[in-house]
């Protein structure tokens, strides 16, 4: 069953508030995908928009090719798991899943066998007859994603479901959503405003900001090339750098950095973002003799954060904090210490340019 | 695609049927214009009677027979006038010494650390499971011109008829009310404010006046307004201790019962109604701005008190417990006792009660209330949750309707009934139906803003939830909100069924020959002099009402275990 | 659930095959109890629904429920009060079974209207309080002037009374034999109860509560009527029963069939049934006189024929009821 959903310019006015801006998207059938975004962004407006407990103030909302603007919730076909579980605290597990069943007049013995299924596809055999506040965080959600799912939906709506979590609950949970998406086949639409959620889950993501799609992508493309500066800093982390260009170079304090593709930008003040992990340490992540000499610096260590798997080193460069990461193995070999000094090279084309940097660097 | 989705899809007959969210779309309009039209036609119209007939000649309605005649005539005439001055200074003194009394009260239980806490909440409440006359009964026992008190300890030719027993009356009756109002308030007042004051380097004394008294003032006025609003209004107490003391209660029951006059007797209702809407109305303003003081936060703990004043506080609610004890005490002694105060031997004599209804009056009451119970926290229920959840169209104008029963006294009500319904076609006339929807809508407005507060505790998203899966509004109503209600439904059940078992007012007019009720049966054998089977009557009530709050109380306490979870798991 | 109560209780009120009949009466509540034990064995196939109401509160029901009645015949109301709703047109005349044994004097000629019953007022001093108190014991209306007896007295309100009425009217009569060719107000008894009046500790609504109040101690001597001074002698309490010298007022009580009645049939058995002799030999357990000829009174009150009587006028007391007690109302209610 192929039923695409399509956003065609909608937008969502609350009086004088835009929430969201005249958003366009073409959603395949049995896609995953993520809106990701800042409190506040809209993308919950956009959930509840599709989900139908929000109109639209303009635009269209198409599924299967037609307009389901005025369609009622209940019409629309599309299972929810809300951030919250909402759960039915006054019904057993066995009878929240069978809700919408029950509503559908789905033949008491039916009911029983999908129950029963859901119960087994979600590890939650033998949790039955117990009660909403007899289970345990993790096993409430699954509780709210079976019940969602039972009544076989196209689509899915999850609202931040994993947000009042637990750290390893939560990653344990990922696994068993991505899972049963691809179990099932249904269209996945997730809303979350963790970074590393959307990219671990979703096929797609759409980067949402003030009611706009400021980037769609796979997490990959993503990842490696943020849009816009506030891209670059919401997902993964960037170090940032006000520079100005002069004849054709990129002048950053005292230093000046060689960086491609500079002919088109006419600005003099732009913005250098680079990613820790792609600065390299001279002979030890990058041999320097493949270094481009005016992109290697001398800087002093200021801190040397251990995070388990990298090295997270603090150091300022013309008077800025930055960070750069070391794989674990790697910084192993040379054991830096504060007050050190350290070679860091500046690969050009590990640079992202921006024209307009989102807030002021503090 | 995955070839997986077919192994779990649904067979496609089983769909939400399109005739069922149809249907759906008329459910909230149209029980939201049930609830519009019950109140419109009995509160309103009824009202309207009263207008009629007071602003008009002849209840006729017209330009040409608009007149004040009737108004001028009370004004003028002495001793109808008079009653407006009773109930005045009866109400204003009886508010202020109510409010400074159970001021301290409140204060004793929320910002000392003396014991038995429990017991003085419980006893201070005591006065809501009886009719509003054991005051009066008990006092006339006691400071009657035969009292035991009076003509038997002291010897002394005081009596307690006439204003001073009605205060003394009203007083204790008005309790309850002003307690769980002022409760409430320094309860929700932060201690720590208190603390840090001190901590500054104010005296006790300054911390008093300057921090605590200042942050409850909404409480106050709010208990002083409602108060003064019962006082007011209530014609028990008064009727039975008033003596030849008139107030506007009294005076309409007298005009309507003794001289014929409903024209004066809605007159005078709409003179009443005057005090008691400012009263209301300010209480209502008051309401609104402390509703955003009380918050579910934990309380801190208090510190320990010192021990003058644990000891002076302690003395201080005894005193006060007792003097609700000595009545309670009083009236259910005096229906045992032969021939008050002459003959102490204990007897049930005065329990076969000298009166055509007797015990089928107590039946009467009793099934009359439990409808009333279950039909009014069902309805308010149901109302609280077309205009909480649903927020249908005209939602302010509905709240208004719901809230004015509040502001119209009992006794108004009634004769407003009588007014409007006393013709043939209005079928419910005269029979026990006319009480149940009086008493129903006379306390509606607390009910439904009790199953609005209620309704506000659940996670608006399971509404959704149970939408998102096909439910329509029956079928969310019953299978999940009503449920998770039930704790409101039982409060509410409560607070109907007592007060169906308890009042006076609103029935007094609309007992009939075939129907009588127990509070009513009271005031006939008081006005007949067998005292003592009032007593009993009175004792019999109260019996009833403690039954039926044990009850409850075992089946809130067996259904309330499972559902702990009500708000979501955030 | 509340359509089942609903469907309960309405089945329950018409599976009683027994027909209704609704009753107001003013008689005492203690008397109606006990005639409708009678009642009840004698008219066993009618449902009898009565309420009993004070005399002035019984006339301004009817009259509030005038275009809808709910009852359908009175029993045992002033004569005074009834012979006012007769030009009101709220009485259908019925002339009950055994109408003719019934004497002239205590039936509407029409049939509108038939007395049941004498009455006659009485003061019930407490003879303990006049002892402890060392007060007098009173033999009439003029006794009560004494100043000792100062805020002892206690007398019913003729507004909602008929007893208090009955008390009021008798001194009109008494106390100015030529009430007849002047205004009501102008009457020289009112001279006598304004004086009665700075004894009087309170007016009350009931007319057998002053006589119950005293008993209990409240007061020292209580205006109300013969029977309940017997009933509250065999409870045991310290009562005297005193005729007043100069007359003691009395009243009639009677029964009527009520306009647009809804069970008129019933309402005819039921008024039969109370003028008859069974039913009057009921009454005269309670009351000093019965209408039916040859019934003696109650044992332990005097003979009605020893008793002096005041020479009451009922039209004229019943014409001028409205005015007497507005000219009561302003003297004395405070």
């Amino acid at each position: 069953m192929s039923k695409k959903l399509v956003l065609e310019n909608v937008s969502k006015h609350f009086g004088s508030l835009i929430a969201v801006n005249n958003v366009s998207l073409e959603i395949e059938p049995g896609e995953f995908l993520c809106f990701l975004g800042p409190s506040g962004c809209g993308k919950t407006t956009i959930l509840r928009m599709i989900t139908g407990f929000e109109q639209a103030t303009s635009g269209n909302i198409i599924y299967d090719g037609k307009i389901i603007n005025d369609v009622i919730p209940q019409k629309r076909d599309f299972g929810i798991v809300f951030q919250s579980y909402a759960l039915f605290p006054n019904m057993t597990v066995n009878q929240n899943i069978a809700f919408g069943l029950k509503m559908r007049k789905v033949p008491q013995k039916l009911i029983d066998e999908r129950v029963v299924e859901i119960l087994t596809l979600l590890g939650l055999t033998g949790w039955e007859r117990h009660y909403p506040s007899q289970l345990s965080g993790g096993q409430q959600q699954r509780v709210a994603l079976g019940r969602a799912i039972a009544i076989n939906p196209n689509v899915l709506l999850l609202d931040e479901p994993l947000s009042a979590l637990d750290a390893k609950i939560r990653i344990r949970l990922r696994t068993v959503i991505k899972r049963l998406q691809e179990e099932l086949g249904v269209t996945m639409i997730y809303v979350t405003h963790d970074q590393e959620e959307a990219l671990a889950l979703a096929d797609r993501v759409v980067i949402m900001r003030e009611g706009e799609f400021r980037q769609i992508g796979t997490p990959l493309e993503i990842y490696k090339e943020p849009k816009t500066s506030f891209i670059a800093e919401f997902v993964g982390t960037s170090n940032f750098l006000t520079c100005t260009k002069k004849n054709g170079k990129i002048q950053f304090g005292k230093l000046e950095f060689m960086v491609p593709d500079l002919a088109d930008i006419e600005k003099e003040e732009i913005y250098l973002a680079v990613r820790p992990e792609n600065i390299e340490l001279v002979d030890v992540t990058v041999s320097g003799e493949n270094c481009v000499p005016s992109n290697v610096v001398d800087v002093e260590v200021e801190v040397v954060n251990f995070l388990g798997a990298i090295v997270r080193i603090a150091f300022f460069l013309e008077g800025e904090e930055m960070f750069v990461d070391v794989p674990e193995k790697e910084f192993a070999k040379i054991r830096l210490k504060r007050k050190d000094t350290m070679k860091l090279y500046f690969p050009p084309d590990a640079f992202y340019v921006y024209t307009e940097m989102f807030r002021k660097l503090i | 695609m995955n070839d997986r989705s077919k192994e779990y899809a649904l067979p496609m007959e089983y769909g939400i049927s399109s005739t069922r969210m149809e249907i759906d779309k008329f459910i909230i309009p149209a029980v939201t214009i049930f609830i519009a039209l019950l109140l419109f036609f009995f509160m309103l119209f009824p009202l309207s009677a009263i207008l009629r007939l007071s602003f008009f000649k002849g209840g006729q309605f017209g330009i040409a027979n608009f007149t004040l005649e009737n108004f001028q005539r009370y004004f003028t005439t002495s001793y109808t006038l008079n009653a407006l001055w009773h109930s005045l200074y009866v109400s204003i003194a009886t508010t202020i010494i109510v409010t400074v009394v159970i001021f301290f009260f409140a204060y004793a239980m929320t910002r000392t650390t003396i014991s038995g806490k429990t017991i003085f909440r419980n006893i201070i409440m005591m006065p809501l499971v009886a009719p509003s006359i054991i005051q009066a009964l008990a006092l006339i026992y006691l400071f009657g011109r035969n009292g035991l008190i009076t003509a038997h300890f002291l010897h002394i030719n005081w009596n307690i008829y006439g204003s001073t027993g009605i205060i003394i009356s009203e007083v204790l009756y008005c309790f309850p009310h002003a307690f769980v109002i002022l409760y409430t308030t320094l309860s929700a007042v932060d201690i720590r404010l208190d603390e840090a004051a001190e901590s500054l380097g104010a005296t006790p004394f300054k911390v008093f006046t300057k921090i605590t008294l200042p942050s409850a003032k909404y409480g106050i006025l709010s208990s002083a307004a409602l108060t003064f609003n019962l006082t007011i209004t209530d014609f028990g107490n008064p009727v039975v201790i008033g003596g030849n003391y008139n107030v506007l209660a009294t005076e309409i029951y007298s005009q309507v019962t003794n001289l014929y006059r409903f024209d004066l007797g809605a007159t005078i209702s709409i003179i009443l109604l005057v005090p008691s809407l400012m009263a209301f109305i300010l209480n209502y303003y008051i309401s609104r701005k402390t509703f955003s003081m009380i918050s579910g936060a934990a309380k801190p703990v208090i510190r320990p008190s010192r021990p003058l004043k644990k000891v002076s506080y302690t003395i201080y609610c005894w005193l006060v417990s007792f003097s609700i004890i000595v009545i309670f005490a009083t009236v259910v002694i005096g229906s045992f006792v032969k021939i008050w105060p002459y003959d102490w031997s204990l007897t049930f004599a005065h329990y076969s009660f000298p009166s055509i209804a007797g015990y089928s009056a107590i039946w009467t009451s009793l099934w009359i209330s439990l409808i009333v119970g279950i039909g009014g926290s069902f309805l308010t229920l149901v109302a609280g949750y077309v205009m909480e959840t649903r927020r249908p169209f005209f939602k302010q104008f509905i709240y208004l309707l719901s809230v004015m029963p509040a502001a119209i006294p009992g006794l108004v009500m009634g004769l407003g009934y009588i007014l409007a319904f006393n013709k043939p076609y209005y079928f419910f006339y005269g029979t026990p139906w006319i009480i149940v929807i009086n008493i129903i809508i006379c306390n509606f407005t607390l009910g439904i803003l009790s199953s609005i507060s209620n309704l506000r505790n659940i996670d608006p998203a399971i509404e959704e939830a149970s939408i998102s899966l096909g439910g329509d509004t029956i079928k969310t109503f019953f299978n999940i909100i009503f449920p998770l209600s039930r704790v409101a439904f039982f409060q509410n059940f409560v607070y109907f069924f007592m007060r169906s078992m308890t009042t006076i007012s609103a029935v007094i007019f609309l007992v009939s020959a075939t129907v009588h009720l127990a509070s009513i049966e009271i005031i006939m054998l008081d006005n007949d002099g067998w005292t003592a089977s009032a007593n009993a009557m009175c004792t019999c009530i109260i019996v009833i009402v403690l039954i039926m709050l044990g009850i409850l109380q075992i089946v809130s306490k067996k259904t309330g275990k499972r559902e702990e979870g009500l708000v979501s798991a955030i | 659930m509340i359509c089942v109560a609903v469907a309960f209780f309405t089945l329950l009120g018409t599976a009683t095959a027994k027909k209704m009949v609704v009753v107001y009466t003013s008689l005492e509540n203690e008397e109606v109890v006990d005639y409708l034990k009678l009642a009840k064995q004698e008219l066993p196939d009618l449902d009898i629904q009565a309420i009993r109401l004070s005399t002035g509160e019984l006339g301004a029901r009817m009259l509030a429920e005038k275009d809808n009645p709910q009852a359908d015949c009175v029993w045992g109301w002033a004569v005074t009060n009834m012979s006012e709703f007769v030009p009101r047109g709220m009485l259908v005349p019925y002339k009950p079974k055994g109408w003719d044994k019934i004497p002239a004097h205590f039936k509407n000629p029409e049939g509108y209207w038939t007395a049941i019953d004498l009455y006659a007022a009485a003061l019930i001093p407490n003879t303990k309080v006049l002892e402890s108190k060392n007060l007098p014991m009173p033999k009439g209306w003029q006794d009560l002037l004494n100043p000792v007896y100062k805020d002892m007295l206690i007398m019913p309100n003729p507004a909602s009374s008929g007893t208090g009425f009955l008390q009021v009217a008798s001194l009109l009569v008494l106390l100015d034999p030529d009430y007849k060719s002047k205004p009501v107000e102008e009457n020289k008894a009112w001279d006598f109860l304004k004086k009665l009046d700075k004894n009087m500790g309170q007016y009350i609504k009931s007319g057998s509560k002053p006589a119950k109040l005293t008993a209990a101690g409240e007061y020292a001597i209580g205006c109300s009527f013969a029977f309940v001074y017997s009933s509250l002698k065999k409870k045991g309490f310290p009562v005297a029963l005193v005729f007043p010298e100069e007359g003691a007022g009395y009243e009639l009580e009677a029964n009527a069939l009520l306009k647009d009645a809804k069970h008129e049939e019933a309402a005819k058995k039921f008024l039969d049934w109370a003028i008859s002799k069974s039913a009057m030999k009921g009454y005269a357990k309670f009351k000093l006189g019965v209408t039916y000829p040859n019934i003696p009174g109650p044992k332990d009150l005097p003979a009605l024929n020893t008793i002096k009587l005041a020479p009451m006028d009922f039209p004229w007391q019943s014409e001028n009821r409205a005015k007497i007690l507005e000219v009561w109302q302003n003297l004395f209610i405070r």
